[in-house]
């Protein structure tokens, strides 16, 4: 059953932003073969103006994909659809996991077809070349890998991204439990949680470098490579801690029943 | 057993209590008419039966079960307003509820559609209200249940379809199921209720078998109602 809610889930929400796929997608293709010409100083102008559309393009799939999401948890648990949502022979825990599952795996084919679009239109081992060369220098002082660096920046991103998305699922819950003003009550708890769970995760670094000695680092414009590695693994640690606490915490409070319009 | 069970059943919304203490059953085989002007509570209880809102007191049960998933494998509610995806064609929602209603007649359904004049490959964004109505008992009918619940299933159909869409209630029910009908055009439905169940301003009034009632009072179950909520 779960299986069936959550096809049914992702078709809903991935229904407009197939068709912004498809024309990202087609910008970055035509940018790509037009930069075969680039020589030319007319054909130059125009590949820059179709690389800036499919920049365009994989910025509105970013956040049309987050708008989506939310929109349809909003309308399918608490507008009309809601009528066929809650009354559909499934437990409220199986409506939630399938949401979540449906939302993660938006955004994770909405950030590959972002991904692609670019490498599609600026790929070139010269430009690899260039963003190693930046990224190592970058890291120089670190004394680190590029690969290990990019592993731990794109695990950082997941992990903040599914904590922001299950912290959205709470916000909403929590803001449809009140009778009116239910968009302002769920951002004003969106944002009371996000900076809470901020505070905790500083003093847990503050903690943690204090006890390695580095806690003055916090304060100082540069910080050592154990430092921003104790950072960088304890920030990855505290959101995907926080992606659990939040699933639950939805889980619980969605539980408890709606209040429907 | 009782199909339905409802004791002292108590909702606010704020501070205005919108449901006070409302108790009744429905046994099997019986239709019932829940009767009341707008806005007196009808479709409150109706939601909480269908866990669409909590309760603040009191006990729902159905076929002796609390509100839960198995609750909502019994019942087929047919809410008042339009809540199918209006992007979706007629046969692509009869699919859904294929796949997620164990006890849902595909055949049924279509030979519905067929019967009230509803093409299966429309899109439901193309249709009028009243069609969208139609769809919407088709999908409820074509289930076995064990209750139907009904919000107000003659609300948008014109005065000449009305027959129509009662034949379809009528005829489409299982036996030893119930039904459970909230409608303020009571002249409509009375010759169909077994049992009727007034309501106002949250509270129950008056209950009974419709046939006691009609000769407890000298008059029509619509009769009654006008001099009661007068």
């Amino acid at each position: 059953m779960i299986l069936n809610l959550y096809k049914h889930d992702y078709k809903k929400m991935s229904k407009i932003l197939n068709y912004m796929y498809v024309i990202t997608l087609a910008f970055a293709l035509v940018t790509r073969i037009v930069s075969i010409w680039e020589n030319v100083k007319l054909i130059f102008i125009i590949k820059q103006v179709l690389a800036g559309f499919t920049i365009a393009g994989a910025v509105n799939i970013i956040v049309n994909t987050f708008v989506h999401i939310l929109k349809n948890v909003i309308t399918s648990f608490y507008k009309d659809e809601s009528y066929l949502t809650h009354t559909l022979p499934v437990s409220k825990t199986q409506l939630l996991v399938s949401k979540y599952l449906s939302a993660i795996t938006l955004v994770v084919v909405s950030v590959l077809v972002c991904f692609i679009s670019l490498v599609t239109v600026y790929y070139s081992p010269e430009t690899i070349t260039m963003l190693k060369t930046l990224i190592s220098a970058t890291l120089l002082e670190f004394n680190m890998s590029v690969e290990a660096f990019i592993v731990m920046v794109v695990l950082l991103l997941l992990f903040q991204t599914l904590a922001l998305t299950t912290l959205s699922f709470v916000a909403i819950i929590k803001g449809y439990s009140y009778n009116e003003k239910r968009i302002l009550f769920g951002l004003i708890w969106f944002f009371v949680i996000y900076i809470v769970s901020g505070i905790v995760m500083l003093i847990v670094s503050a903690i943690i470098l204090a006890l390695q000695g580095n806690a003055h680092e916090l304060l100082s414009e540069t910080i050592s490579q154990q430092t921003f590695k104790t950072i960088v693994i304890v920030a990855t640690v505290c959101y995907a801690l926080y992606s659990v606490v939040y699933f639950f915490t939805a889980n619980k409070l969605f539980n408890k029943g709606v209040n429907v319009d | 057993m009782n199909v339905l069970q409802i004791n002292n059943l108590n909702k606010s919304f704020q501070n205005k209590q919108v449901l006070k203490d409302i108790s009744f059953t429905i046994k099997p085989n019986r239709i019932v008419g829940l009767l009341g002007k707008n806005g007196c509570g009808k479709t409150t209880i109706l939601k909480i039966v269908n866990d669409l809102l909590t309760k603040d007191s009191g006990s729902v049960l159905v076929m002796g079960n609390p509100i839960s998933v198995e609750t909502k494998k019994l019942i087929s509610y047919l809410p008042e307003r339009s809540y199918l995806d209006s992007d979706s064609k007629v046969i692509e929602v009869i699919k859904f509820f294929e796949t997620f209603y164990s006890d849902f007649n595909k055949d049924k359904a279509r030979k519905l559609l067929k019967e009230l004049g509803l093409d299966e490959n429309a899109r439901l964004a193309k249709m009028s209200k009243g069609m969208k109505e139609k769809v919407g008992l088709v999908l409820v009918m074509s289930r076995s249940a064990k209750l139907y619940v009904l919000d107000e299933p003659l609300g948008g159909v014109d005065p000449a379809t009305r027959d129509v869409v009662l034949k379809t209630i009528l005829s489409n029910f299982d036996d030893g199921a119930s039904m459970l009908i909230t409608t303020h055009i009571i002249s409509d439905v009375e010759s169909i209720l077994d049992d009727v169940i007034f309501i106002n301003d949250g509270k129950i009034i008056l209950q009974g078998e419709a046939e006691t009632l009609r000769e407890e009072h000298g008059a029509s179950i619509d009769e009654i109602f006008r001099r009661l909520l007068k």
